[in-house]
Parts: structure tokens; sequence; C-alpha cells
């Protein structure tokens, strides 16, 4: 209990002295690190299951024009259109569920990765709503309660909250029943199905779950950066998510945490070699996949928890 | 577990200690640092590069004359280029990266979409801008830190359309044009400027910008006879490739491409008989001496030709540094205005006589009226038929 | 029109099931999705623009080199690396993403951003009916062909071929019966690669060559592979003429996005109906 404490008080110091002291130029980092955590960890639950998505950032495309959207056009207050368009995320995850899930390993990611596809080429095509790839500029800036939230602080903050709220919704279903459930779903489904869990509705639940924090953390992006493209939500940044899970670490909820605080600030710190920087991302993943299988997080580990293949 | 914390404590403390220790200000001490945000990885690098390398190329020209008087001091000029991969967020980390660790003041910027993403901030921050982006959105009455360093279609294309009616008799095109931002806009205006001119506008189609196979859109387009195809601000490769695939499937037409300079990589990816004729709007007069200079000197930085918007890229970062110098100052930013409308008229790289435009079209003043060549192919050759401004 | 459509459409199909054959090969015996795919295909066309394009080999020659150049970096791969993940589908495929990223930084580094052309060494039209056929189209269709038709005996008829075909119909069982899984998974791997760069080197003069070139034809393989079924020859040569023809019809009437668009509505009908495609095995 004191070691908890203790971190937590030192955390709460880092990050105040990040609020205080830290530039524009670190908080933006610092901002770009609470908005793809929630992703991470996003990805992380279906990895979880055992089924590799590829359709998260599309769920983040998805919130974050929906909130844009519904604040440009139909003046919604900016909370209430974050939590709308998150919601319009979830419900396609909630219909395609039952139909996607049903589809293992392989097959599936190819499913996401063509769904994604598609919500994308919506994004392009589809202009007078979307902008297509001249985007959607003139996002308004998030305001809660009356107050407008303008500085980096304040979204570094918005991201942190939402990140904290994530984490410990995910460490609450880890530790919880329903944790236990998706375990045995990944481990062996019909085993769990005969002891009475209708393993499709679970499995469709954290599909929903976790597509509705793309959304938010695709919502929180929009009010942020203030303008919007279909690019950050292709498969480009799913490859991120990918690398963030896996050196992160898959199986604790805290590696595609440390997976994010490792992995977006990397190009900032290889800003002299960049025509490396990509060289160095798909080695790292390679080391990591061969050698370091658990991720990040298993060097934290104490030996007796144990290490699943 | 509780020691995963507080391992994990520790490590971000130490992460973050990195970062903020580059937070410190690095004062410009007699050195005038100039911010250069351009894609100089991905697809779009060859674009970005020529602009990096072409600024640095006129720092160290500038650095070998002995520096810049500034307000009674002299200044070496340095290039801080980042790269933002064509991608807003990046744009947005490089901007905060330029002015609140490098303490710069004054950037260019390459991309129409990475400029939207930083606009909001500059006048905040003011930081002078000057972009090279197409879209009209950019320059507005309000935006007081913003400039550009050229003409956007909007401005040029009438002075293009209207040569291209006096110079040629060709009377029956289709327009192309890639998917891509700025691109819906020009290929608007070419269709409402070619109709006022009087032509017969016979299609319009927008493609994927990643498409390579033009045989069925060139199926569907040759059907209708036109004689001239207008390709808009296709890129250079695929330029190539739809000329060449054009010829062969019988077109003998004229192309005509006013909004990307296409010439070089047409006459390798086509060949010399599929590209005759062809015209361009092109930057660079190829026998000019001081281009001919700067484009050795990026061959030795780069090991490739560069791409030739190298010289209006190059002269947009000189009227930045121009206009700082005729301000008086590198910190008050506010004087900028003020050294922008002293520093003009002054000289392109190749020559011409550089002034202000835009106020029209744009609702201020804040652009700079550059030169677009017209050119033509003519046996394996650019031959320079034409200018406008 | 419908003469031009129709040989349009069967040259794309052609080109998209070399580009596809490599992709369902290591798919249907390693149960691995190659995020890598597309760059050795790139791989191939890069070697075609060195040997053929600057040091001036004879076209086919160059052409083959790439293919082998493909093939043996791939053993090297799996050799080192993919062996280490046997059986971990998951980490094989981050594992292939890994490898993809490194090979298009690699070609980042040596080549550059900017698109480059080979001069091309057939030039031309013939005519068929109404239409009009380009000549290097239609050699890289005759290669393809003649690609389809070796592989195809390969399989059937060879020992290494008829050991493919049983590790990937049942691993365990071919093993008791004394083939050893180990070195046809390194065969598979590198025939696949060969496939691939093949491709890559056909495809180098009809197009342009760049470090970012394997992406589209990447996504042209997961369409048609999964159309034809993961692990089918000739689901793959069906599914490739198929899209090949509906995106030719599609592109010549409507434009190519929509046609596009179609192909990914196509795909993601046939995973929620039929999962194992035209003509696929039953998943495991």
């Amino acid at each position: 209990m004191k070691r908890t404490v203790l971190t937590c008080v030192a955390l709460l110091a880092l990050l105040s002295s990040l609020w205080l002291f830290g530039n524009n130029y670190v908080l933006h980092i610092a901002t770009m690190v609470v908005i793809m955590a929630p992703m991470a960890l996003s990805l992380n639950i279906m990895m979880k299951l055992g089924q590799l998505s590829i359709a998260q950032p599309a769920f983040m495309g998805i919130g974050a024009y929906g909130a844009a959207l519904l604040t440009m056009r139909l003046g919604v207050p900016p909370l209430l259109s974050m939590l709308a368009g998150a919601t319009i995320a979830a419900a396609m995850a909630a219909i395609s569920g039952p139909v996607f899930l049903r589809i293992k390993g392989v097959y599936f990611v190819l499913l996401t990765y063509a769904f994604s596809q598609v919500v994308n080429l919506v994004f392009q095509e589809w202009v007078s709503l979307f902008g297509g790839n001249s985007g959607l500029y003139g996002i308004p800036k998030f305001s809660l309660f009356g107050f407008r939230l303008t500085q980096v602080h304040h979204y570094f903050a918005l991201g942190l909250v939402f990140t904290a709220l994530t984490y410990t919704a995910m460490r609450a279903i880890e530790r919880s029943d329903i944790g236990a459930i998706f375990e045995s779903l990944n481990e062996n489904e019909m085993l769990s199905r005969s002891l009475g869990s209708n393993a499709l509705a679970w499995r469709t639940a954290a599909y929903t779950f976790s597509a509705f924090v793309a959304g938010v953390a695709g919502a929180i992006y929009a009010f942020y950066i203030g303008f919007l493209s279909p690019d950050p939500f292709g498969f480009r940044a799913s490859v991120d998510l990918i690398v963030i899970n896996a050196v992160g670490g898959v199986n604790l909820v805290l590696g595609p945490m440390l997976g994010s605080l490792f992995i977006v600030p990397l190009p900032e710190l290889l800003r002299d070699a960049r025509e490396y920087q990509l060289l160095v991302y798909g080695v790292c993943l390679m080391v990591f996949v061969v050698f370091l299988k658990q991720g990040l997080v298993s060097l934290f580990q104490s030996p007796k928890k144990g290490v699943r293949a | 577990m509780r020691r995963t914390f507080m391992k994990f404590g520790l490590s971000a403390i130490a992460l973050s200690a990195a970062l903020l220790s580059g937070a410190a200000f690095a004062q410009a001490q007699q050195t005038l640092k100039i911010g250069i945000i351009a894609p100089l990885t991905g697809p779009a690098a060859p674009w970005g590069l020529a602009m990096a390398e072409g600024a640095k190329v006129l720092a160290n020209d500038y650095n070998a004359k002995g520096g810049l008087s500034i307000g009674g001091k002299t200044y070496k000029v340095e290039i801080v280029a980042y790269d933002d991969k064509y991608k807003a967020q990046d744009a947005v980390s490089a901007y905060q990266r330029l002015v609140n660790r490098d303490g710069v003041k004054h950037i260019a910027i390459a991309a129409g979409v990475s400029t939207l993403a930083i606009k909001p901030n500059i006048e905040n921050d003011k930081v002078v801008v000057m972009t090279a982006g197409y879209l009209a959105n950019l320059l507005d009455p309000n935006a007081k830190y913003m400039y550009r360093m050229w003409g956007i279609p909007a401005d040029y294309y009438p002075g293009i359309y209207r040569w291209l009616k006096d110079n040629t008799k060709e009377r029956r095109v289709v327009i192309l044009g890639p998917d891509d931002e700025s691109q819906r806009e020009m290929v608007a205006l070419s269709n409402k400027l070619l109709k006022e001119h009087g032509y017969n506008v016979l299609s319009t189609e927008m493609y994927d910008k990643g498409l390579k196979d033009f045989l069925p859109l060139l199926t569907r387009v040759l059907a209708t006879k036109p004689d001239m195809i207008d390709l808009g601000g296709t890129a250079p490769a695929t330029a190539a490739v739809l000329v060449r695939q054009a010829r062969e499937f019988g077109y003998k037409g004229q192309f005509f491409i006013p909004g990307s300079s296409a010439w070089r990589e047409i006459m390798d990816g086509a060949g010399a008989a599929a590209s005759e004729g062809v015209l361009n709007m092109v930057y660079v007069d190829p026998t000019n001496d001081n281009y001919k200079r700067f484009a050795a000197e990026f061959r030795k930085a780069v090991g490739q030709e560069p791409n030739e918007s190298m010289a209006p890229y190059t002269d947009g970062v000189n009227v930045l540094i121009q206009s700082i110098v005729k301000s008086g100052s590198v910190e008050d930013t506010s004087q900028f205005e003020a050294g922008f409308r002293k520093a003009f008229p002054m000289k392109s790289m190749q020559g011409d006589n550089l002034t202000i435009g835009g106020g029209m079209a744009h609702g201020i003043d804040h652009q700079v009226a550059a030169f677009r060549y017209i050119g033509a192919i003519r046996g394996g050759q650019l031959k320079i038929i034409g200018k406008i401004q | 029109m419908f003469e031009q459509i129709l040989v349009n459409g069967l040259l794309a199909g052609l080109i998209y099931v070399i580009m596809a054959l490599g992709f369902t090969l290591i798919f249907g015996i390693m149960r691995i999705v190659n995020f890598a795919h597309g760059e050795f295909y790139m791989l191939g066309a890069v070697v075609v623009l060195v040997l053929f394009g600057q040091m001036g080999w004879p076209f086919f020659m160059a052409v083959i080199a790439g293919g082998v150049v493909s093939g043996l970096l791939g053993l090297v791969l799996e050799r080192l690396l993919f062996r280490r993940i046997v059986g971990d589908e998951m980490a094989g495929m981050i594992m292939s993403l890994a490898i993809g990223i490194i090979l298009q930084s690699v070609a980042l580094i040596v080549f550059g951003p900017a698109e480059q052309t080979v001069t091309r060494p057939f030039s031309g039209t013939w005519s068929l009916g109404g239409a009009m056929v380009p000549w290097d189209r239609t050699i890289v269709a005759l290669c393809a062909l003649a690609i389809i038709v070796v592989f195809y005996i390969f399989l059937k008829f060879s020992r290494l071929g008829l050991a493919m075909q049983a590790v990937a119909q049942d691993p365990d069982t071919s093993s008791l019966m004394g083939v050893e899984s180990g070195s046809v998974y390194a065969a598979s791997f590198s025939i696949a690669c060969v496939l691939a760069g093949l491709g890559g080197a056909l495809m180098a003069p009809i197009y342009t060559i760049g470090p970012y070139m394997g992406e589209l034809p990447m996504l042209k393989a997961f369409v048609v592979v999964i159309l034809g079924g993961l692990g089918s020859l000739p689901g793959a040569v069906a599914g490739g003429l198929l899209i090949g023809l509906s995106e030719s019809v599609l592109a010549t009437h409507l434009d190519a996005t929509a046609a596009l668009i179609a192909s990914f509505v196509i795909v993601l009908l046939v995973v929620i109906t039929r999962p194992t495609g035209l003509m696929g095995r039953s998943v495991r």
C-alpha cells in the first residue's frame, strides 16, 4: 500500500512539473502520448482476445469527424458531441461485431482491414460532408461548462484524464470476472462456452468498448489539432498501434501505456536521423517480437508472474 | 506489481527530464535561424527536400559573403529544417519544436495541410510564416503573420489559360486531376476558365492519386475524342505514365499541364516521341546559370536532381530573409510587415523582378507575385516559350 | 469499347494474379499474413532498376535476378527470424510487418524518395478486334501465364510441391510421414518471395519504381486472395481475373475509386458469408 501511494505521489509530482515548467513543445508531445495511449489500450483489448483489429484508427476517425461535425454544423456542445461521436463509433462496432467476430485469426485481420479502408474511402470521397482529402478546418476549441480549452496544457490534462479513466476501467476489468472471461475466451473458447459464457456477446462487448475508447480519443484529437483529414486514420496508424503494443507488452494493461510513452516521442528524439526513423521503428519491432515477446512490461515484472507463451 | 510502478515512475521521470532539458531556449546569438517545415520523407519528399536544401544553399551564399546586417548587427544565417511527413500532427510537432525549443520566429512551410494545422498558433506566438501551400483559406485579412511565396492557381491560372487560348488552336478538352486537397479547387477553376475562353470541355475527372493503371480512364475519356488533355496538377511520375498510356492508345492530341512541373519525368518515362509537344507550366528555365549552380549544390548534398520547385521555394525563403533585413529586427516580428513591403522589387533566383500580389483575390496582399514559365517539349528538350506572373 | 474493357480487365487481372500468388502460398502453408509481400515485390523492381536500367543487363535476365534476389532474402529471413516464432500467428504477422518497414526504409535510404522509371523494353500496341493492346502489358501477361503454369506443375508433380501441399493440409500427419515441415516452410517462403520478386521485376517498366510501390500490389493481393481463398492457386487465378474484370468495368463506366470501394465491399461480403473464398480450403 505504501509503495502504491509513493508511486502515485511521484507520478503526480512528475506530471505537475511537466504542466508547470514544460514548454509548448514538450506539452504537445505529452498530449499526443495521452491521445495515443487510449488508442493503444483500445487495440490491446482486442489483442488480448486474440483478434488483431486494424479497425481501431477507423473508429478513432469516426469519433473525430462525428464530434467535429456535430459541433461545427449543429452547434452541439463539445462534451456532448465527443460522447456522441464515440457512441456512433461504438454503435458501428456493436453492429458489425456479431458478424465480424465470428471469424478468427487472419481472416478477422483482413476483415477489419477492409472495413477500415472503406471508412477511409468514405472520408475521402464524401467531400460535402467530410471535406475529402482537404479535410475539415476550423474545428472550434473544446469547452467544458463554459470554460474554453485554448492551451496545450488544457488538452494535455483532458487527454490525461481520459487515459487515466480508460486505464482504470481496463484494470478493473482485468481483475474482475469479466477479465477472467476474456482470458478464457482467448485460451480456450470451447471450454468457456461449455461453462456457460456466451462468447460472441462478450467479444462484441469488448469490441464495442474498444471502439468507444477510440472514438473519444479521436474527438480529443479533433478538438486539439483543430483540423481533420483522413490521413491519420489509415493503415499507418494501425501499424503504430501494433508497434506500441508489441513493444510495451500485450498481457498487462500497463504494457500499452509504457509502449505509448516510449514510441510516441521516438520520432522527436530521432529528428536528426529522420530517414533512419522508419528503420529504427522496424528494427525495434523486430527485436521485440523475437527477443522480448512480452514487451517492455516484462522487464519490470517479478519472475513469479507467469509468462504466457 | 508495486515494483513495477516504482520502476515505471523512475523511467518516466528520466524520459521527461531528457525532454525537458531540451526545453531551454536556444537564444539566437548573432545567428538568424530560419525554420523550415516540409515533407522530408515520404512520397512528397522531393518537394520538401527542394525547399530545405535550396534554403541551405542560399544560407551558405549569404554566410560566404559575411552574413547579414540587421539592425546594426551581423548575423549568420542558419536553416533549421524539420520533417512534417505531410501530416497535420507532425507539422504541429515540428512547429512547436522550432518555436519553443529552437527559438525560431520565421518559418517557411511547404504543404497546405501543414500550414492549416499550425495557422491557429502563429498569431498568438507572433511567428511569421511563409507558406507554399495552395489552399485558398491560408491567406485571410485576419492572418497578419501569414505570407505566401507564390501565386496559387486562382492567381495564375487566368494568365496561363489566356496564353493557352492565344497560342494554341485545340479546343476540345478533357480535364484530369488527382484527388488531393487543393486539386479539386484547381480543376473547378480550369473548367470555369476554359469554358469562359470558349473551349468545349468534354469531361472533368478526378482520379485517386495513387492510381497507376489509367487504361480504363483513358478508354472512357478518349472515346469522346478530345484534342487536348489538361492534366491539372498531376504528379510528375504519374504524368509520365498517363502520357505514355494515352499515346499507346493512339491519342495524338495536345497535353497541357498547368499545375505541376513534370516535363523531365515525362521525357524520361514516356520517351521523346510520345512527349513531343507537351506544354507544361515550369518553374525554371533549365538554361539559367544561377539555377544550374543551385542544382549542382543540391546534387552534391542529396545525390539526386532537385525538384524544380526549388527555384520558387528558395525565392520564398529569400523574401523572408530580405524582409527581416529591411525590417531591422530579428526578434520583433511586428516589424516584419513593413520590412516585407520595403524588400520589393527584388530579384528572383533566375533574374526576374518579384513584386507583391494577392491583394484582390485574398483580401490581403501578403503574397509574392512569382513568375511561372511555359515550356514545350520539342525534340527531346524543354524550350521556354512563354512567361506569366 | 466493350472489347477494350475486356482486354484491359484481363491484362490487369493477370498482373493481380502474379501479385497474389506468393501471398496465397505463404498463407496456405505457413498461416502467416506476409505484410512484407509488397516490399519483396518492390525488391524485384529495384533489382531491375539497377541491373537493367543502370547496368544494362538484358531485361529478362534482370527479371530472373529480381526473383532470385527476393527468394534468397526470403530464405534468409525465414531461417533467421520466422523459424523462432513458428505457430504464433500474431507474432508472425507483426514480424512480417517489421520486415516490410525495414525493407521500405532501406530502399528509401539507398534510392531516395522520388519515383524512378526505366526505359521500356517493349513498346507499341497491337489490335485485337476493336481493342488496342499495349505490348509491354502483353509480355507481362504472357510471363504471368507461364509462371502460373510452371508453378502449378511444380505443386502437383514435384516432391517438394507435394510436400508443401501435405504440410498445408496437416503438418502433424505430414511429419509423421517423414515430411520435415521446417524445410518445407523455408522453401515455401522463399518461393513465395521469388514470385513476388518476379512480379515486381516484370512490372518495373510498366509504372514507376519507388520505395512505396509495394503498397498497391499488397492491397490487390489481399483482395484477390481473400476472394479466391487463402492458400488456393486456382482461387488466386480466378480471384485475380474476376477483380481485374470487375474493376475494369467499374473504372471505365464510373471511376477508379468506385471500383476500389466495390472491391472492398466484395471482400467484406466474401469473408462474412464464405470466409474460405471461392475455392479455399476450410479453416483449421
